[in-house]
């Protein structure tokens, strides 16, 4: 890849992550879904338990604190929401109510006797444990905004993405995805599509079971084949995330679906149906009926 | 949240809360008042059973500063205490935890809260150790 394809790439990622967006109420039974709701977004966005559970516990800190001082028992919403920046997890807590200093709370001496310890402090240290950044902005007009950012545990495969091809017939394609699909090698996805397109292909089956994650990058890269198929200009992938929203959904099911998925896994299907692709790309249990629905 | 108590006989009668369920800012309250009130009737000796505790916060560490400051040694006694826990040597006699799940035990080792409370894996073991 060179440089520029590098830069580019880079940008995308920037520019078009996923969202993943909810407000909750400022009471403290709401603690428990905002933990679901944090661990289950973690894990769609490749994180693994251990992250889960830090992004969980720092949030809930988080929540607590901001519940406690900054509504002043006056109810008050906060919204949560969680994207992934490259290898990091980003979590960002929106609100109104009251500022403070982060700089005044003291770090907790964790060698002192419980009994002489102040109270206080404790969730703001944890929350610092778990992240490798937890930043305050405080803004009375626009609200106040927590962004807390971890760097994930990923995989070795992280980056890695590994493509077979199978040619059942002449006009026909299998490409089997294994790894993940992200901002760094979604283009070779597409190279790959536009050589098969060349060669006179025009149904092509993704085989994506081993797939572990794929990122808002995958689903660009999903639309790109989608509109190369149906024989249209690709969109200029600088455009990142906004190219999504270029499809002409009402067009779907005009045509028969040039392009399929078989067997996604939980994460990557959960991806596909938040980010409303499923009417785009038809998802089938194995290649065979993918490519006799195709056919 | 669900809370029970049981009562073991070691070389000292033992008292053995169990807690089911997540401990957090909405629940730490239920908790810390059960025990407490265990004190005031006179349990002189508690042991928490964490095994049905997915999840705890720092709400949970709270409580059981709380509870730790209702056991606490006597005055004449903190001088050591204070020295003990700097050095590492000193654990609390009276309360100790039993069977943290692996997440509760991060809280407890992030928060220092490991150097000082005593941590059981073994019913028996933890009852006779008081």
């Amino acid at each position: 890849m060179s440089e520029l394809d590098s830069l580019t790439c880079r940008r995308i990622v920037m520019l078009s992550p996923l969202r993943f967006v909810r407000a909750f109420d400022g009471s403290l039974e709401q603690l428990s879904p905002i933990r679901d709701f944090v661990g289950e977004t973690v894990r769609l966005l490749g994180g693994n338990e251990d992250d889960a559970f830090a992004a969980e516990l720092a949030t809930d800190e988080a929540a607590t604190n901001v519940f406690h001082h900054a509504f002043e028992n006056l109810r008050g919403r906060i919204t949560l929401t969680l994207w992934r920046q490259e290898n990091k997890l980003v979590i960002q807590m929106h609100y109104y109510g009251k500022s403070f200093d982060p700089s005044l709370i003291p770090e907790p001496d964790l060698k002192l006797p419980l009994a002489e310890r102040p109270i206080g402090g404790m969730g703001m240290y944890i929350m610092r444990q778990l992240m490798d950044e937890v930043r305050f902005e405080f803004d009375a007009v626009n609200g106040n905004v927590l962004t807390m950012r971890r760097i994930l545990n990923l995989s070795e495969r992280y980056g890695f993405m590994e493509l077979s091809v199978e040619r059942p017939a002449p006009d026909a394609a299998v490409v089997h995805i294994s790894g993940s699909v992200d901002g760094s090698n979604y283009k070779q996805l597409i190279s790959q599509a536009e050589t098969l397109h060349a060669e006179g292909v025009n149904r092509i089956v993704l085989e994506v079971s081993g797939c572990e994650y794929m990122s808002s990058s995958g689903l660009v890269a999903l639309n790109a084949i989608t509109k190369l198929l149906r024989g249209e200009r690709m969109p200029d992938t600088e455009d990142g995330w906004a190219v999504l929203k270029t499809l002409d959904d009402a067009r779907v099911g005009q045509s028969k679906a040039q392009l399929a998925l078989v067997n996604p896994t939980p994460r990557v299907d959960r991806v596909l149906d938040l980010a409303g692709l499923k009417n785009l790309v038809p998802i089938y249990p194995d290649t065979k009926a993918a490519l006799a629905a195709m056919a | 949240m669900e809370l029970s108590v049981t009562k073991e006989q070691g070389r000292v009668p033992v008292t053995v809360l169990h807690v089911k369920g997540n401990i957090d800012s909405h629940s730490y309250e239920e908790f810390q008042t059960s025990a407490e009130k265990l004190l005031a009737d006179g349990a002189k000796d508690l042991l928490i059973d964490l095994h049905d505790v997915p999840y705890m916060s720092s709400a949970g560490l709270r409580a059981l500063n709380g509870i730790y400051n209702r056991l606490r040694p006597s005055a004449e006694d903190a001088h050591v205490v204070s020295q003990g826990v700097s050095a590492g040597t000193y654990k609390s006699p009276h309360l100790k935890l039993l069977s943290p799940s692996p997440r509760v035990l991060e809280t407890l080792k992030m928060s220092g809260f490991d150097m000082f409370l005593d941590i059981q894996s073994n019913l028996k073991t933890a009852v006779a150790s008081f």
